[in-house]
Order: structure tokens, then C-alpha cells, then sequence
């Protein structure tokens, strides 16, 4: 009877997932996707380790004698946060673009889309992987600050800038999405430089920029996080930050939603 | 009145709420001065004035009983995930690009003017409100996803108190008996009376203050515009409510326009140097009987389905959200110019429609960004298949499950550009058979194979994998894929590889239980991009099966196999069939599909050339080969009836014939000398040679 009963019925809401299953799929995912981060040693190396002796040399040592800062201590947060605004996008824009753009060259987007991953799990895991690279930076770069002694923030006001920091990957995970999903494996170096490269020294955060150039800082990603960040920390920044992080929303939806589509129309 | 022709008519009502906004930006410069024209004109003040009466509110009214209508066909989630990427997105990457484009005319607009008090005055502000931002026109979307959220938890909150419904049945009843008179407007319009009616902003603007310019919730506009969404929302409830409207439209109009008219004129309504409750009582009123008389009056015109509508429909909201930059750049441009209002409004309004119709049917209404606007896109010129519609596919019949396919294509084409990769090719897959998909280069094997994994979307016809859609992924879950030229994750170990692709499935097998079954245990440990090509090879095989697939997609799985994982391969692939999994294989090697195939389907040029049995297939070509030595000379043997081929190899005479019996009688009388007889019946390569030959 019961083989009756099973051959009759058309099996239409197909094998079910358990939720634990699927939770674990989207866990193994990330997993995975971490630790070929780790493996990797030419990304690994540069974007953990990196921001920290970079830091210390240009953020600690090589402002050790300017008077201005001997003068207003404030400023050592200032180069703080774009330290670690740097070692934050590093991950994101090349770890996601570049990667992105091999999976797609080697075919491997389109085997994994044709196997039943869960929605977005791809996707999802290269996103945490460039969260934890970035948690992982910060926190090194954090640690190095706090040790030579160079930050004036409150301890609730470091928190919130490095939670800020961290979370302020996604917009960046977002544009390295989008290099990844169009560029081709060859391209997506190059574009990401383009992108890194003049945003790290342009928005002005290591350095003061010109007059004439001050305005066009605004057109640089790194920039807002750069400012919210510092206004998370309860520094003084001559911008809203519900505009700055307005921009950073707005850039992870835009640029992740272009990727997105691009991402579900071809492989 | 159908729910049908009711909804047509209520679509209608959203466009003309969106493209009078469209109107009434465009009046906004000949009475205000930014930027200030030479043409003033006062006609245009009143039409502004007549517009914003009723347009926001009549717009969530639609928009209140829309939100209802999603949340019944798509569920919670589906209504989410709906107004995510139709109200959310657009709010987002709206604001990003249109508001500082907005703001940059704006600017450009006021500096061009020679009054510097103006400018002084726009750029400026002298208020700025707590969270101030500048939303501009798109608050509505802001306003539209507050309201979807407020709703999503009253609803989850009504759900549980109200379960047995008795309290919606109580609502349910009073707004049948509030819509069958005229009174509706006057409890409809209490809430914000209380709000407004005293509140002196009522003056500046009229109505209620656009919440343009902070992210701090406005008690105005949520109180007000709440009302009309939730008055919508109640009305989905019970749509056959909507006759009322029909029925009253024009007793409704003429209320709305005789208060408006009292508004304007009437001495002691009509707005003062402070605004008085009357005002506002009348204003406030007038936007809800013109609301309502303008939605019946377009279920009484407009129910009908109309493509100039419908088209209009679809565009509304594109034109909406893009017009703003635009309207005020060329009211800048214009302010200069002294030419009478009656020329210069209509010019910038038929500029405006015309630039932003064609950029619709240009670059929206065919791209993804119409797909996100209205929830589909219109190709130009193709047909689309059946899974490309967001439509919901009718429910397949119910069949026995045996009985059913694992996978078919039902008349399917495909083609890129112009040359047709598959050209109405009907395939199914049944259960627990080995079909070998066979054809030249180019045949059109990949592109089914690609169809049936959802890499690709048909043009035309079906495409089903397990009964479903391919793009589903529970669809997928039940089956594995092993596809050519792809790289796997490189640094990743075989065991690590088979771990993953264990997790996308419900029920896998053992990782231990795959590397056994697939003769991949002696690579558990080494990293991917170490293995040689046929190595890859069976790593990527474990991956396939690994989650207990009933279906198997294997596309050229042998190439690169040394004979000995070759055989390994095959003796796991016939397992697995024996355990009732179905496979589809694509090879170029004829004896792997002879030696492991249930059924053949030979492809070419797009097309199905033949399908059967390995053993029916073969027949289609009704030939032998002949071999022997003998004195005979080929040439001879050529002009024989019967004989198709004969040509000489090695000391041996080789006859391909189609009477294999009649030829080696003759053959035996003619030559005595004739030694190592062999006949052999036509294989599938001769087949497969014969039938693409004919194909082409």
C-alpha cells in the first residue's frame, strides 16, 4: 500500500532542505572560501599583515617629530582611521574582484550555478571572507595603535569606529563585485587598481590634499567611510555622517545590485 | 465588474497620480521663484494647487490596497523581496543619482537669477529640520517602505490576536457601511485634521508639508498619507467595495471641486494672513472626495484593458523618478525667456515627456531596469519562453511519478544571434535510464544540456527538470552536474572539494562512501590544481554524485582517462543506474554511449536526426562490413549489386554492403582462395557517421 501511495503522488515541492542543512551549506560555503583566502599567500600576506609595519612607519614613526601633531594629538586618530580604512578595502575590492573574475573565467561560477547552492551563498561567503579579513586588519592595526600609545579616542568610540571599519568592507565588497562580475580575469588587476590606488591617496587621508583638489575628494568611496569612521569615534568631520553613510548604502546597493543582475543573467 | 477590470482601472489612477507629479513640478516655476521666470502666471498656481489636492493621497490609496494585493498572490516573503527591489532599490540608487542631478539644476537654476536675495534664500535654508536630508521627490518611496514595514508587524501582530477574524470581519463591516454613503471623506479626513487643522504650514504650500527634506518620520505626511494606505489596504479586502466608488464618482468629484473652489474664494474660508481651521477642515475634505472621484470616475472610463494605458502604466513610474532633474534644468534654461506662459509651460512639458519616453522605451523598458521598476521586462521583438515570465507556470498535472520525466524539453529553441543553436527539439529523460546525447560540434548538445541546468533560458518552448522550472533550486537539489573546461577551486584538497559540494544537497552521501564509489580515495588528500587533467576528471565526477542525484548530467565525463579510470568511471556509472539514478552523457566516444547508453538521441544542426534504442538507432543504417583476403580485386567487387564500398586494407578486401548474405554467396563462388571470413553488423559509429552525413 505504501508503495502505492508514494508512487501516486507527484513529489511537486521537490526534497526539502532542512533548515540546519541549509544553514551549514551557507557556514561550509564561507568556510571554504576563508581558508583558500589563507592559502593563497600573495593575498593573505599583503592585506593581513601589511597595514600593520605600514602604519607603524608612516602613521607612528615618520609623525613622531611633526609639531603640528606634537601640538594637537587628535590628529594621530585621524591617521588611524585611514590606515585602517585602507587595509579595509584591500581585501574586499581585490580579494572579490579578482576572485570573482577567475571563478567566472574558469567556468566554476557557471558549475555552481547549475548545483543547487543556496541562494546566494557564493556570493555571501566572499563577502565574510573580506569582513574577516578586514576585522582580522583592523584589529592588528588597532592593536599596534593602542600599544605605541598614539589614539585619544574614548574606548566606546574606538569600538564604534572599528565596527564601523569593518562593516564599512561591504561597500567595497560591493565594488569588487561588480569589477568581478564584469571584468575579465586578465582586467579585474587593473581595475582594481584603479580603483585603490587613487582612492587611498586621493581622499585625503593621509595627507592634507591640495585647495584645488580638496572638493573632488568627495567622489572617492574611501572617503565616506573615511568619515564616518572618524565620526563614529566622535571625531570632527566637515560632513553629515547620514550623508557619508547615505553614499556607502547607496554604493553597496548600486554597484552589488549591478553585479547581482550581471551575475544572474551570464555566468 | 471583474477584480480584472478593476485593478486596469486602478493602475491607471497610479499613472495619472505619478504623471499630474510630472504636471505640477513643471507649474512650480511659473509661480515661485526658484528659479524666478519672467513668465509668472497665475492660471498655473491654480492648477498646481488643484493637483496637489488630491495626488499624494489618492497615490496611496493605490498604493495601500497594491501593497495587499502582493502580500495575497507572493506571500510575506515573495512581498518583501517584491518591494525590495521595486520601492527600496529605486529609493536607494534613485538617491545616488537623481537627487544631487536634482539639486545641481536647482542650484544652477537660482544662481542663473540676478535677485540675490533668492539665492541667498535657496541656498541657504533657513530652517533645517532634526536629521535633515535631502530626499526630494523620492520621500514617497521612503514614506511607502515606513508604511510596508508598519504593516508587515501590525498584520504579524493581527495574525496572532485575531486568528479567529473576528475583529477584521468587524472592520471589514465598518468600512462597507462608511463607503455606501458620502460620508467617508469626513472620517477619513479626522486624523489629519487633528494634526493640520490648526498648524499654520497648512498655508505655505497647502495641504500637507512635503516631507522632502529629513529622514525623521513626519507627523504630518505619516498621519495623512498613512491613512490613505491603510484605507487602500482595507478596500483590497473587499474589492467589490470599489462599485461604490464607481457608482458615486461623480457626486464625489463635484464635493472635491466645490470645496477646492471654497478654498480659493469664499471670504472667510479662503486663506488668510493665518490659516484657519475652515481652511484646512475644507482642504483637507476636498482631497478625499477628489480621491475618490477620481478613482471612480477611472473604474467607470478606464476598466477596459488598453494598450496605450498599459504601456503608460508601465512607464509612469520610470518618468516619475527621472523627471525632476529635468524639469528643473529646462525650467532654468527657459526662466529667461520672455514668452508667454501659454508657450513656455506646454514646450518644457512635451520636452520633458518626449526625452523621458524615449529613454523608457529605450533603455528601460527592455533592459533590467524596467525588470526592476515593473517586475518584468518586454524584450524587442523576440517571444520569450514560458519559465522567462516572473508569471506563475500553470501547475503541471498531477502524473504518476513514475511515470513522469526526470527531465524534458518540449519544443525547445535557442539560438544566438542569428544562427540557431536548437531548432524545436523535444527530449525527455526517464527514470532510471542512461540517455547518450550524441552529435557533431555545433550540434546543439551543450545548449540542451545547458537548458536543462538553467545556465541558459529557452526563446520558445519548455523546459522542465523534475516537473519544474530548472531556475528553481529545489530542482536542482535533485540532480548533479558534471560539466567541461572548468576549474575548480584550486587550492582545495579532493576531500574538501566533495565536503562542499555535499553541503548544497539534503541528503549526500558519506564523503567516505563518494571517494569509494568514484575510485578517488587515493587523491582524498592532494590540492586540485596538483591533479593531472584526468584526475580532474574523477574529482569533478565525486562532486556529481556526491549528493544522491536521481538525475546526472554528465557532459564528456571520460576525456583525459587513462583506460583503467576509464573502466572505473563506467562500472560506477552503470552502479548508480542499477541503484536508479537516470543519467544524460555527451561523448564523442561512440562505444562509451554503445557500451553504457539505454537511449540514444543524435543531434544535428539543432535538430533531433534520430532517437531510440542503441540497437534501433543502428538500424537505421541497414549495412554490413564484409572482410577477407582472396585474389579478388576491389574494383571488381565494387560493381556488384549490393555493394556500397570495397577498397582494399592490408592484404584484406573490406566490402561495406546492404545484402551482406547475397554478396558472400558470391563472393564464395568467386574466389575459392577466400579465407578469415568476417561479417560484422553496422555499429552506432557507422550510424552516427551515416546520419550526420545526411544531416548536413
Amino acid at each position: 500500500m505504501n508503495t502505492l501511495a508514494t508512487t501516486l503522488v507527484p513529489d511537486a515541492a521537490g526534497p526539502l532542505m532542512p533548515l540546519r542543512r541549509l544553514l551549514r551549506a551557507y557556514l561550509i560555503e564561507s568556510r571554504f572560501q576563508f581558508i583558500q583566502a589563507l592559502r593563497a599567500p600573495a593575498f593573505a600576506f599583503p592585506f593581513l599583515l601589511m597595514p600593520v609595519p605600514l602604519y607603524l612607519f608612516f602613521g607612528v614613526l615618520m609623525a613622531a617629530g611633526s609639531k603640528e601633531i606634537a601640538a594637537n594629538p587628535v590628529l594621530m586618530n585621524y591617521s588611524f582611521s585611514g590606515w585602517c580604512s585602507m587595509a579595509v578595502m584591500g581585501p574586499a575590492i581585490f580579494g572579490i574582484g579578482i576572485g570573482l573574475a577567475m571563478d567566472r573565467d574558469a567556468n566554476l561560477l557557471k558549475l555552481k550555478r547549475a548545483m543547487p547552492l543556496p541562494p546566494g551563498s557564493y556570493l555571501i561567503a566572499k563577502m565574510l571572507m573580506s569582513l574577516a579579513f578586514a576585522a582580522i586588519s583592523v584589529g592588528l592595526v588597532t592593536i599596534a595603535a593602542l600599544a605605541a600609545g598614539k589614539l585619544t579616542l574614548s574606548p566606546g568610540g574606538l569600538l564604534a569606529m572599528d565596527a564601523v571599519l569593518i562593516l564599512g568592507a561591504i561597500p567595497f565588497c560591493a565594488i569588487g563585485l561588480f569589477i568581478g562580475a564584469f571584468a575579465s580575469a586578465s582586467a579585474a588587476p587593473a581595475y582594481a587598481n584603479l580603483i585603490y590606488l587613487p582612492g587611498i591617496w586621493l581622499s585625503g587621508m593621509f595627507f592634507p590634499l591640495p585647495k584645488f583638489m580638496q572638493p573632488w575628494s568627495v567622489i572617492w568611496p574611501a572617503f565616506h567611510l573615511n568619515m564616518t569612521a572618524l565620526a563614529a569615534g566622535g571625531m570632527k568631520v566637515g560632513v553629515s555622517p547620514v550623508i557619508t553613510s547615505a553614499v556607502l548604502v547607496s554604493i553597496s546597493v548600486l554597484f552589488g545590485g549591478l553585479a547581482i543582475r550581471r551575475l544572474a543573467r551570464t555566468g | 465588474m471583474s477584480s480584472h477590470e478593476r485593478l486596469h482601472a486602478l493602475d491607471a489612477v497610479r499613472a495619472f497620480a505619478l504623471l499630474s507629479g510630472i504636471v505640477l513640478h513643471t507649474t512650480m516655476s511659473f509661480f515661485l521663484p526658484i528659479p524666478p521666470h519672467v513668465s509668472q502666471s497665475a492660471t498655473l498656481n491654480v492648477l498646481f494647487f488643484l493637483i496637489h489636492t488630491w495626488r499624494m493621497t489618492t497615490f496611496f490609496i493605490v498604493a495601500g490596497l497594491f501593497a495587499r494585493l502582493v502580500i495575497a498572490r507572493r506571500g510575506t516573503r515573495g512581498f518583501i523581496a517584491d518591494r525590495a527591489q521595486r520601492i527600496l532599490v529605486p529609493l536607494l540608487v534613485g538617491w545616488i543619482i537623481l537627487v544631487p542631478l536634482t539639486i545641481g539644476a536647482l542650484i544652477w537654476g537660482v544662481t542663473r537669477s540676478a535677485d540675490p536675495t533668492t539665492v541667498a534664500a535657496v541656498t541657504q535654508p533657513t530652517v533645517v529640520p532634526a536629521g535633515a536630508f535631502p530626499l526630494a521627490h523620492l520621500w514617497f518611496l521612503y514614506y511607502l517602505c515606513i508604511f510596508y514595514v508598519a504593516l508587515l508587524a501590525v498584520r504579524g501582530a493581527a495574525l496572532r490576536i485575531d486568528a479567529a477574524g473576528h475583529l477584521s470581519m468587524l472592520l471589514d463591516r465598518g468600512t462597507r457601511a462608511l463607503l455606501c454613503s458620502y460620508a467617508a471623506p469626513l472620517l477619513l479626513a479626522a486624523p489629519i485634521f487633528a494634526v493640520l487643522g490648526f498648524d499654520q504650514r497648512i498655508a505655505v504650500l497647502g495641504g500637507i508639508p512635503t516631507p522632502d527634506s529629513s529622514l525623521v518620520p513626519q507627523m504630518p505626511a505619516l498621519v495623512g498619507f498613512g491613512t490613505a494606505f491603510v484605507f487602500g489596504w482595507l478596500l483590497h479586502r473587499q474589492l467589490d467595495l470599489l462599485d461604490e466608488l464607481r457608482q458615486r464618482w461623480l457626486g464625489h468629484l463635484v464635493a472635491g471641486v466645490a470645496l477646492s473652489v471654497a478654498c480659493q474664494t469664499v471670504p472667510g474660508i479662503k486663506l488668510g494672513p493665518t490659516a484657519t481651521p475652515l481652511y484646512a477642515g475644507c482642504y483637507l475634505l476636498s482631497s478625499w472626495y477628489w480621491s475618490f472621484g477620481i478613482i471612480g470616475a477611472a473604474l467607470r472610463f478606464c476598466d477596459g484593458e488598453s494598450a496605450v494605458r498599459r504601456y503608460l502604466a508601465d512607464a509612469s513610474y520610470w518618468l516619475y523618478l527621472a523627471h525632476l532633474p529635468l524639469v528643473f534644468f529646462l525650467a532654468a534654461a527657459f526662466a529667461k525667456l520672455p514668452w508667454h506662459w501659454a508657450i513656455k509651460f506646454p514646450l518644457i512639458l512635451a520636452i520633458t515627456m518626449t526625452v523621458l519616453l524615449a529613454s523608457y522605451h529605450y533603455l528601460v523598458r527592455p533592459t533590467w531596469l524596467g525588470e526592476i521598476l515593473n517586475g518584468r521586462r518586454y524584450p524587442r521583438g523576440k517571444r520569450r519562453a514560458s519559465f522567462e515570465s516572473r508569471a506563475p507556470e500553470p501547475v503541471p498535472m498531477p502524473m504518476p511519478l513514475a511515470a513522469q520525466p526526470l527531465a524534458e524539453l518540449i519544443d525547445a529553441r535557442k539560438s544566438y544571434g542569428k544562427s540557431q543553436a536548437l531548432d524545436g527539439v523535444a527530449i525527455e529523460v526517464r527514470r532510471g535510464e542512461l540517455l547518450a546525447l550524441l552529435g557533431p560540434n555545433g550540434a546543439g548538445k551543450s545548449t540542451a544540456i545547458s537548458l536543462w541546468l538553467g545556465l541558459l533560458q529557452a526563446d520558445e518552448g519548455q523546459v522542465r527538470l523534475m516537473g519544474r522550472s530548472p531556475l528553481e533550486v529545489e530542482s536542482r537539489r535533485e540532480i548533479g552536474v558534471m560539466m567541461q573546461e572548468v576549474a575548480l577551486e584550486p587550492l582545495l584538497s579532493v576531500r574538501e572539494l566533495i565536503e562542499l559540494a555535499a553541503s548544497y544537497y539534503p541528503q549526500p552521501l558519506s564523503i567516505e562512501a563518494t571517494l569509494e564509489l568514484t575510485g578517488t580515495r587515493p587523491l582524498a588528500g592532494q590540492r586540485y590544481a596538483k591533479l593531472s587533467a584526468g584526475q580532474k576528471r574523477q574529482a569533478q565526477f565525486a562532486m556529481a554524485v556526491v549528493g544522491q542525484p536521481r538525475l546526472l548530467f554528465l557532459d564528456e565525463p571520460t576525456v583525459g582517462l587513462d583506460v583503467q579510470a576509464r573502466e572505473h568511471m563506467w562500472r560506477a556509472i552503470r552502479r548508480l543506474i542499477k541503484d536508479g539514478c537516470s543519467v544524460v552523457l555527451t561523448t564523442h566516444y561512440l562505444e562509451e554511449a554503445e557500451a553504457l547508453a539505454d537511449r540514444v538521441v543524435v543531434l544535428a544542426k539543432g535538430r533531433v536526426i534520430a532517437s531510440g534504442s542503441v540497437a534501433e538507432v543502428r538500424s537505421t543504417v541497414s549495412r554490413s562490413h564484409i572482410s577477407c583476403t582472396g585474389a579478388l580485386s576491389a574494383d571488381e567487387v565494387r560493381l556488384w549489386p549490393g555493394v556500397i564500398e570495397a577498397i582494399r586494407e592490408a592484404h584484406k578486401l573490406v566490402i561495406t554492403t546492404a545484402d551482406a548474405e547475397s554478396v558472400v554467396r558470391r563472393l564464395l563462388a568467386a574466389d575459392a582462395s577466400v579465407r578469415q571470413l568476417e561479417v560484422r553488423q553496422a555499429d552506432l559509429a557507422d550510424a552516427f557517421t551515416e546520419l550526420t552525413k545526411q544531416a548536413a
